[in-house]
């Protein structure tokens, strides 16, 4: 039998696809994206009654909370529902500190002599490109609304939904993202209601918001219901 | 015998087995994992676990720690300084044989 080096890359790859398998990083970034949608709504109206204020504070407040607490709320949550079932790893970008395996990888692949230094880097590079999938979505959302709050005619937002869901389709089959088809579906959708409802160009920035975090819940969803029900709780 | 085969000879024995060489791969790849993690990643037992994570404790490679999550109570495995050196060195060893191979 020949003797081969541990594969520490489909290690970290597990662990980091481990992090996604529960739905619930998406869940979380999709109701962040859905309390801006609501914050930019609010904040839109002319002129505000008082409703409208207060809730565009609550979802001031919820949106920075989710923000800049998105591990730790993703943790609180996987806390009850993921580490009693299938166990607690490191999540990712945590482990890098601590992990200086890039060396050590480095020098396990160039000594196998059987990887071009492309494939060296890619497979290297790999780990931590896959690391947050809902992160290309969050950047096509707001590359979108950047767009369409440039061009006033309404066809823009179909177009700009259109190629946004078609870039998203290409990252999902090309670079091999894991990206749900409602996802890759939202974006054209928002697009297309957006023309549809002639929605005004202060306004598609929260359309946009909102139809990128509905599609990043729902598939969050879906897929924390297929985890609970291939998981159940063993009984203590 | 070679210098590249004299490397096989002198590797950690106590890493080479197969099982917990898997556990020292996951811990090496993941700052920390607990027990249920690791148990379903190698696919072990939870006796064979114990008793192959009890002699790489012994050994000093990974410490073991009992804490929390929430409510849930995690035991937690992580490589010390010494297990990530042995474990670096046994690759290195090993490169040395899988390079001059055919």
């Amino acid at each position: 039998m020949q003797p081969s080096t541990p594969d520490l890359t489909g290690a970290r790859q597990r662990a980091l696809n481990y992090w996604q398998q529960d739905g619930l990083p998406g869940l979380v970034t999709g109701v962040a994206c859905l309390l801006g949608a609501v914050l930019l709504y609010t904040a839109g109206l002319q002129p505000q009654p008082a409703w409208a204020i207060a809730v565009m504070l609550t979802a001031l407040v919820l949106f920075l909370v989710f923000l800049f607490a998105a591990t730790a709320v993703v943790n609180v949550l996987k806390a009850r529902l993921t580490y009693p079932r299938t166990g607690y790893a490191t999540p990712p970008g945590e482990e890098n500190s601590h992990v200086p395996g890039s060396r050590l990888t480095t020098l396990a692949l160039a000594e196998s002599g059987m990887q071009s230094d492309a494939t060296l880097l890619s497979s290297l590079t790999a780990w931590g490109d896959r690391a947050r999938p809902s992160w290309w979505i969050l950047l096509t959302v707001v590359a979108a609304c950047l767009i369409t709050r440039l061009v006033a005619n309404a066809w823009v937002c179909a177009a700009t939904g259109l190629i946004l869901g078609l870039l998203l389709w290409l990252a999902s089959t090309v670079a091999h993202e894991s990206i749900s088809w409602i996802e890759i579906a939202s974006l054209p959708a928002t697009g297309i209601g957006l023309t549809a409802f002639q929605v005004s160009s202060s306004h598609r920035l929260a359309g946009f918001l909102a139809g990128g975090g509905a599609a990043l819940s729902i598939a969050g969803a879906l897929r924390l219901q297929r985890y609970l029900r291939g998981n159940p709780r063993s009984p203590a | 015998m070679t210098s590249e085969l004299r490397q096989l000879a002198q590797l950690d024995r106590l890493i080479h087995e197969p099982a917990r060489l898997m556990i020292m791969t996951t811990l090496y790849a993941n700052r920390e994992a607990d027990f249920l993690y690791l148990q379903r990643e190698c696919g072990l037992t939870q006796g064979n676990l114990s008793s192959h994570l009890a002699r790489l404790d012994a050994a000093g490679y990974v410490e073991i720690e009992k804490t929390f999550k929430g409510k849930y109570p995690l035991t937690l495995c992580r490589l010390k300084r010494a297990g990530r050196r042995a474990f670096e060195d046994y690759v290195r060893k090993l490169q040395v044989v899988e390079a001059s191979l055919p």
